[in-house]
C-alpha cells in the first residue's frame, strides 16, 4: 500500500503547534523545581508542602495544639460550587457548605475532626480556649478590631446589654490573640483561582 | 539525587508492571506474542494494577491491611522478580531487530513526558476531588485497617463514600510501604495512567496504520492527542479520571481486537482480558459501571454466538478470573449496603417533564466542550469533521454489518449515560455540569480518537478499493 506521505506535513504541524503549548508547561513545571532545591535546610516533603497555599495549615496539622475553626463566610450570596448536596444517611437530604479552607483542614487534621463555629459563637463561648489554642479564621480579627473598637469610641454607642457582653468578651479574646502571619508563596500556580484569604491565631494567655 | 520515598515508589511501579506481565503471559500465551510491544506494556500496568486490587480487597475484608509493610513487599517483589523469569527468558527469546526500534520510541517517549515527572516530584496536591475525595480515603485507609466508622459516620459526606475504594486501596498501599501519608510522590503512580495511556493510543494507532503510515508519524499523532491541556492538567493531580479512561480506552482496543480475530481460542484470550479490565474500571469509579456493562455484553453475546468456550481447561480459567475480578465489586456493593452507604442519585432513576428541559442546555454546553481549543487545542474540531466524513462513507457504501459500529454504538452508550444522569441529577444542574463536564469528556475522549482512527482505516481501504 502507498503511504499517503501528503499528509505528513498536517500531523508536523500539528504536533509542532501542540507541542508549543505544551512546553508552556514545562516551563512552569521546571520553575517549581528550581524553588524547591534552594531550600536545603527542611525535608524535601516539607520543602514542596512549604509552597502549597494552605502549608500553615498542614505545619499545624503536625502539632498537638486544639484548634478552632471559625466560618463566616456562610451567607447565600457565597454559595457557589464550594456548597454541596448530599444524601444523610438518616433523615432528610441538606446542603453542606464547604468551603477550599474546611476541605485542607479536615484532610491534613485527618483523623482529628476540628469542629467549626461561626464568629459569634467563638465570641460567646468564652473560657473554652486556653493557652496554646489555635483559631483558624476566615475572617480577619485585626480588620474588625480596627474599624469597631481602636478608637474606643465603641463605649460612647447605645448598645444593648448583650451587644455591651459581646463587646466585652471580644476584647478580652482578641487582647489575647497573637497573630501567626500567613505567608505569600513563590510559586504561583498556572490555571488556578486565588485563594480566599484566612487567618490564623494563637492565644498566647 | 533520589529520595528515599521515590526509589520506594518506582520499585512499587516496576512491581506492578511485573505483576501484570507474569499474568498476562500466564492467561494469554498466544496474545502476549501477538501483541504490540507498546499495547503490551500498557496491558501489564493494567492488568498488575487490577491484580492487585483484587488482593487489597481481600485485606480490606478481613480487615488485615496492616500486613503490608516495606519488608513483606520487598519479600513479595524478589519472589515476583524471580518468577518472571521465565517470561523474560521468552521475551528475550523473542527479541528481533524492532525490538531496537521500540526501544528508541520508548526512550522518545519517556523524554517527552519527562517534564510531567519532573512536576510529579516537586509539586503538591491541591485538587478537590483529588483531595476531598481519592487522597482524603488512601489516608483513612492509611491510618486504619478497620474504617467502618467513618464510612458509617455522617461526617465527611463530601468524600463520595459510594464511590469504590479501589485507588485509595493502591495510594493507601504506597503509604504503608513508605510508613506515612505521601501525597506527593504518589503523582507519580497517576502519572502512569497517562504514560501508559500514551504507550496504548500509539501502540493501537502502529497496529491500525501500520502499512499506511511511518511508525514516527503514528506517534507524532499520538502525541499530539494527547499533550492537550486536558491531559496535561489531569495526568497526576489526584483525579482518577484518567485512570478510568485509560481502562475504557484498553477496553475499546480489546474489543476491537476481540472483534476483529477468527481463531477461536485467542478470542477467548482476548475475552478473559477484557474480563480482568472491567474488573478493574468497576473498582476505580461508578462511571464504569455502564460502559463495562454494555462491553461484557457485547463480548459475551458474541463469544456465546460464535461458540469460542469449547477448551474446558480454559473455560474453567475463565470462571476462576470472573470471580477473581469482580469479587472487589461484588465485595464493595455488600459492604455499602451493610453500612448504607448512598450514591447521590439513587431512588431518582426515571426523569421528570421539567428535568427534561435541561436537554437543550446539555446539548449547547457539549457543543461549547467540543470548541473549546484552549482546552483540546487542535484536536476534537477536526476530528469530528472528519469523523462525520467517514460515516457518511460508511452509510453511503451500507457498510451496515461492519463490526466497528459496535465499538461505536458503545461510545454512544456511554455518552448516553452522561447525559440522562445530567437530567436525573439532584444535584445543582449548571454547577454541576459546569465542574464536571471536562473530566466526563476526558473519560471518553481517547476512545473517541481510536473511533476515528478506526474508520478511518476502513474509508482508507474503501477509497483504494473503489479505485
Amino acid at each position: 500500500m502507498k503511504k499517503p506521505t501528503v499528509f505528513y506535513p498536517l500531523i508536523i504541524f500539528i504536533f509542532l503547534v501542540n507541542y508549543h503549548f505544551y512546553s508552556f508547561y514545562k516551563q512552569n513545571f521546571f520553575q517549581m523545581k528550581k524553588i524547591i532545591t534552594k531550600k536545603i535546610n527542611i525535608s524535601n516533603y516539607e520543602a514542596i508542602q512549604s509552597e502549597h497555599p494552605y502549608y500553615e495549615i498542614w505545619k499545624l496539622a503536625q502539632t498537638d495544639n486544639r484548634v478552632f475553626l471559625v466560618m463566616n463566610n456562610l451567607d447565600t450570596g457565597n454559595v457557589d460550587y464550594t456548597t454541596t448536596y448530599f444524601k444523610r444517611l438518616i433523615g432528610d437530604k441538606r446542603n453542606y457548605y464547604l468551603s477550599e479552607l474546611s476541605l485542607f483542614i479536615n484532610y491534613f487534621f485527618y483523623p482529628r475532626k476540628i469542629e467549626s463555629f461561626s464568629f459569634d459563637q467563638l465570641i460567646r463561648s468564652k473560657n473554652i480556649y486556653k493557652k496554646r489554642d489555635i483559631i483558624i479564621s476566615d475572617f480577619d480579627f485585626d480588620s474588625f478590631y480596627l474599624i469597631n473598637y481602636k478608637d474606643n469610641s465603641y463605649i460612647f454607642k447605645e448598645k444593648t446589654e448583650k451587644e455591651r457582653q459581646f463587646d466585652q468578651q471580644f476584647l478580652s479574646l482578641y487582647h489575647r490573640l497573637k497573630n501567626i502571619k500567613v505567608f505569600n508563596k513563590n510559586f504561583v500556580i498556572t490555571n488556578r483561582h486565588k485563594e480566599k484569604p484566612y487567618f490564623i491565631y494563637e492565644l498566647i494567655k | 539525587m533520589l529520595q528515599n520515598s521515590t526509589i520506594i515508589m518506582m520499585s512499587y511501579i516496576f512491581f506492578l508492571y511485573l505483576v501484570g506481565l507474569i499474568v498476562l503471559y500466564l492467561i494469554a500465551k498466544k496474545v502476549f506474542f501477538q501483541l504490540d510491544f507498546f499495547i503490551k506494556i500498557a496491558l501489564s500496568w493494567l492488568i498488575g494494577n487490577s491484580f492487585l486490587v483484587v488482593v487489597l480487597y481481600g485485606f480490606f475484608a478481613i480487615k488485615k491491611l496492616d500486613l503490608i509493610n516495606l519488608t513483606n513487599f520487598y519479600f513479595i517483589f524478589i519472589l515476583t522478580l524471580v518468577s518472571s523469569f521465565f517470561v523474560s527468558i521468552k521475551i528475550i527469546k523473542s527479541l528481533n531487530k524492532s525490538s531496537l526500534i521500540n526501544i528508541i520510541f520508548l526512550i522518545f517517549i519517556l523524554m517527552f513526558i519527562y517534564p510531567l515527572v519532573v512536576d510529579s516530584l516537586y509539586s503538591f496536591m491541591l485538587g478537590w476531588d483529588a483531595v476531598g475525595v481519592w487522597l482524603f480515603k488512601a489516608k483513612v485507609l492509611f491510618i486504619s485497617s478497620n474504617i467502618n466508622s467513618f464510612f458509617a459516620s455522617q461526617d465527611y459526606l463530601y468524600t463520595n463514600k459510594s464511590h469504590p475504594i479501589g485507588i485509595p486501596l493502591l495510594i493507601s498501599f504506597y503509604y504503608r510501604l513508605v510508613n506515612y501519608a505521601n501525597d506527593q510522590t504518589i503523582q507519580l503512580y497517576f502519572l502512569c495512567y497517562f504514560i501508559n495511556l500514551i504507550f496504548l493510543v500509539f501502540g493501537f494507532l502502529r497496529t491500525l496504520f501500520r502499512k499506511i503510515f511511518h511508525d514516527l508519524i503514528n506517534l507524532l499523532i499520538a502525541l499530539s492527542l494527547l499533550s492537550t491541556a486536558i491531559f496535561i492538567n489531569y495526568s497526576h493531580n489526584g483525579y482518577v479520571d484518567l485512570a478510568l479512561s485509560s481502562v475504557f480506552t484498553m477496553l475499546l482496543v480489546l474489543v476491537y481486537f476481540f472483534l476483529n480475530e477468527k481463531n477461536k481460542e485467542i478470542k477467548l484470550e482476548y475475552f478473559m482480558l477484557i474480563a480482568i479490565s472491567v474488573g478493574l474500571a468497576l473498582v476505580i469509579k461508578n462511571e464504569g459501571l455502564f460502559f463495562t456493562g454494555v462491553v461484557l455484553l457485547v463480548t459475551g453475546f458474541l463469544a456465546l454466538k460464535e461458540g469460542i468456550f469449547t477448551n474446558w481447561k480454559k473455560l474453567l480459567f475463565l470462571f476462576i478470573i470472573l470471580i477473581l475480578f469482580s469479587f472487589p465489586f461484588i465485595y464493595w456493593q455488600i459492604y455499602k449496603y451493610r453500612l448504607n452507604i448512598h450514591f447521590h442519585l439513587e431512588g431518582r432513576y426515571l426523569p421528570s417533564l421539567s428535568s427534561l428541559n435541561r436537554l437543550k442546555t446539555l446539548f449547547n454546553y457539549y457543543l461549547m466542550e467540543m470548541l473549546n481549543t484552549n482546552k483540546y487545542y487542535l484536536t476534537i474540531i477536526p476530528l469530528t469533521f472528519l469523523f462525520i466524513v467517514e460515516l457518511t462513507m460508511s452509510i453511503v457504501n451500507y457498510q451496515f454489518k461492519n463490526k466497528s459500529l459496535l465499538l461505536l454504538g458503545i461510545f454512544l452508550f456511554q455518552i448516553g449515560v452522561y447525559t440522562y444522569q445530567y437530567i436525573i441529577t439532584p444535584l445543582p444542574f449548571i454547577i454541576g455540569l459546569e465542574t464536571s463536564l471536562e473530566r466526563l469528556v476526558l473519560q471518553i475522549l481517547p476512545c473517541f480518537y481510536l473511533l476515528v482512527a478506526i474508520f478511518l482505516k476502513e474509508f482508507i481501504l474503501l477509497v483504494q478499493k473503489n479505485k
